[in-house]
């Protein structure tokens, strides 16, 4: 217990450590010393790090894949939320719940959202703890009732002593389960692709990998930027000229908001098709294609995007192949997250 | 750069001295007595009793037979008769007159004489970003908006034959936190003129202030709102100010005893 409690903080400190000497030593094929992206910046929530953190993990882990949470005992937020693919779903466009109801939007990935200031594709949601509510809830989705939740819950007797164990009391309450729920999510972190290690110094990538690196920081990193590879900005990617879908205005009432979606990050991008809000595109080659000659304009349409981008295949073709440098499979097999 | 630091070297080294020199135990502070207040919330409409299920006419000769009066009561702050204000902590209430009149507890009141209440018609913008909330800000109250997160200050529901929705529904939940569609809004009452030496709390003394809610404001206290044009408010904007700006009006101190 204690070793393995230390182990992540020992490699913390090697990892510090090294990141040390390389800044002024060139380490194995490294070309991005000082690059941002190196280095994740603060996360906005923190998971609880005290002594039942574990404890609170085992139980937000259980609930994450129990089936029983939703009206029909059948949808479980695993059920939309695959690990083989980051926790997104990868055979639906649109999200799809209890009695094969379809939902609105593209269900996203889960990994390093505590990094995410508010979330969903227009940003409604403003922490962590009450992301669940909604899915939950919704009549397209699980549609269980909250109270319900908890009876449910409370009526299970395998959840009484992780109750015990996470918050010293069998009492079991909705912000309890939503704060276990946080615990398993929040320490979904993602920061082990071939990408990352190649900017620790540690593996190097090929001459395809790179010039689609190169590329892609000339054509895609004003908004996929940092070490999450997005800014957390809402956009319009130019999908469609007549908008259907309002988008960030639902969420902020502003016409200038119109069609405007969360720019997702590109981490572990090429194992979460389909993609965008709608995932209308199966593909990234499709996708690819969409940015350089399927943009539609309309009033709300991003500057940056305005006539698309001038990429050759084979340019397109190395963005790809960069892009699947960030698929991180230590994650999408780390037995921690698998259903218990 | 290395000035700047040195300088800021100094000034710890100046603060970290001056933390010796102070006494080791700081003087134990001193245990105010407290007493309790009881607020009794009374649902009316207009001058009578407002009773879930009955019908009224509101100030648009509209026919209205509310089903759901709810609201949270949060923040609440007394002044003394001296100006000295008391804030309540951990102060969120959620008031429900699916039964009627519903009697919030103040506890914690410091012992004294006091002039007037205060206390805020919904969630402070604070506990809208903070996760997930116990007691009365559970989400399990259905006081809360999941796909636009924060809480529902107040709903009032009902039917009224001029609304076109289904089953001649209308639904008012008014919330948002976020400028220009802040619909938090402060009541403050003062204490009747003749209680002249203020409302006193202490041990042996727990006054209840009975508080009148005149539902029938909600459509024209400051604005009028009529179900006709009206009948669905599920989000943060301009109706739900207006109304948050029309309850913000309806509350009186009936009397205090």
């Amino acid at each position: 217990m204690c070793i393995k409690k230390l182990l992540p903080i020992c490699s913390g400190l090697v990892l510090f450590l090294a990141s040390c000497s390389e800044d002024s030593a060139q380490v194995g094929g490294t070309q991005l010393a000082g690059d941002e992206r190196r280095n994740f910046p603060e996360a906005v929530y923190e998971p609880d790090r005290s002594q039942r953190a574990n404890d609170l993990f085992a139980l937000g882990r259980k609930l994450f894949y129990d089936p029983s949470l939703s009206a029909d005992d059948q949808v479980s937020c695993a059920t939309c939320h695959l690990q083989y693919a980051a926790f997104s779903d990868p055979s639906h466009p649109i999200a799809h719940g209890v009695a094969g109801r379809l939902g609105r939007r593209n269900a996203p990935g889960i990994f390093n959202i505590r990094w995410v200031p508010d979330f969903m594709w227009d940003g409604g949601i403003n922490h962590i703890e009450v992301l669940p509510v909604a899915p939950l809830t919704d009549p397209v989705e699980m549609a269980e009732t909250l109270e319900n939740i908890v009876i449910k819950v409370d009526g299970n007797p395998d959840y009484s002593p992780l109750f015990e164990r996470a918050f010293g009391s069998d009492s079991i309450t909705m912000p309890r389960i939503l704060k276990a729920f946080a615990q398993f999510m929040g320490e979904m972190d993602s920061r082990n692709s071939l990408f990352d290690r190649y900017a620790r110094g540690e593996e190097d990538l090929n001459a395809d990998q790179k010039k689609g690196l190169a590329l892609f920081d000339q054509h895609c990193s004003s908004c996929h930027s940092g070490a999450l590879f997005t800014d957390f900005g809402y956009r319009n990617n130019g999908l469609d000229s007549i908008i259907r879908d309002p988008g960030r205005m639902g969420i902020t009432g502003l016409e200038s908001d119109r069609g405007k979606f969360r720019t997702p990050s590109l981490r572990n991008v090429a194992l979460t098709p389909p993609y965008m809000h709608d995932g209308r595109f199966v593909t990234l080659t499709e996708v690819l294609q969409h940015y350089r000659n399927g943009i539609k304009p309309s009033a709300t349409l991003d500057e940056s995007l305005r006539g698309g981008i001038t990429l050759s295949d084979q340019e397109a073709q190395q963005i790809i192949v960069f892009l699947q440098t960030l698929s991180d499979v230590s994650f999408t097999n780390d037995p921690r997250f698998s259903q218990p | 750069m290395k000035f700047t630091y040195s300088i800021f070297l100094f000034l710890f080294v100046l603060i970290s001295c001056t933390k010796e020199n102070t006494p080791p135990t700081p003087p134990q502070p001193i245990e105010t007595p407290t007493g309790e207040m009881i607020l009794d919330l009374d649902p009316k409409w207009g001058a009578g009793d407002l009773i879930l299920g009955q019908t009224y006419t509101n100030a648009s000769n509209e026919s209205i037979t509310p089903t759901v009066f709810r609201y949270y009561v949060s923040n609440v702050a007394l002044t003394t008769t001296t100006g000295e204000i008391w804030n309540q902590t951990e102060s969120y209430y959620l008031v429900d007159h699916a039964n009627g009149k519903q009697a919030l507890v103040i506890t914690g009141v410091p012992e004294g004489a006091y002039r007037s209440i205060s206390f805020s018609i919904g969630v402070d913008s604070l506990r809208n970003v903070s996760g997930a909330q116990e007691g009365a800000l559970d989400p399990i109250k259905g006081m809360f908006w999941s796909w636009n997160t924060g809480y529902i200050f107040s709903k009032f529901e009902g039917t009224s034959p001029q609304s076109t929705e289904a089953n001649q529904r209308f639904s008012y939940h008014v919330g948002g936190f976020k400028s220009p569609n802040n619909a938090l809004r402060r009541v403050t009452l003062s204490f009747p003129h003749e209680e002249h030496g203020g409302v006193e709390v202490n041990r042996m003394a727990t006054p209840e202030v009975h508080i009148h809610a005149d539902a029938s404001g909600l459509f024209n206290r400051s604005h009028a709102i009529s179900v006709a044009s009206d009948h669905i408010c599920h989000m943060p904007g301009a109706l739900a100010m207006k109304i948050a700006d029309n309850y913000q009006g309806i509350f009186t101190i009936d009397h205090v005893h």
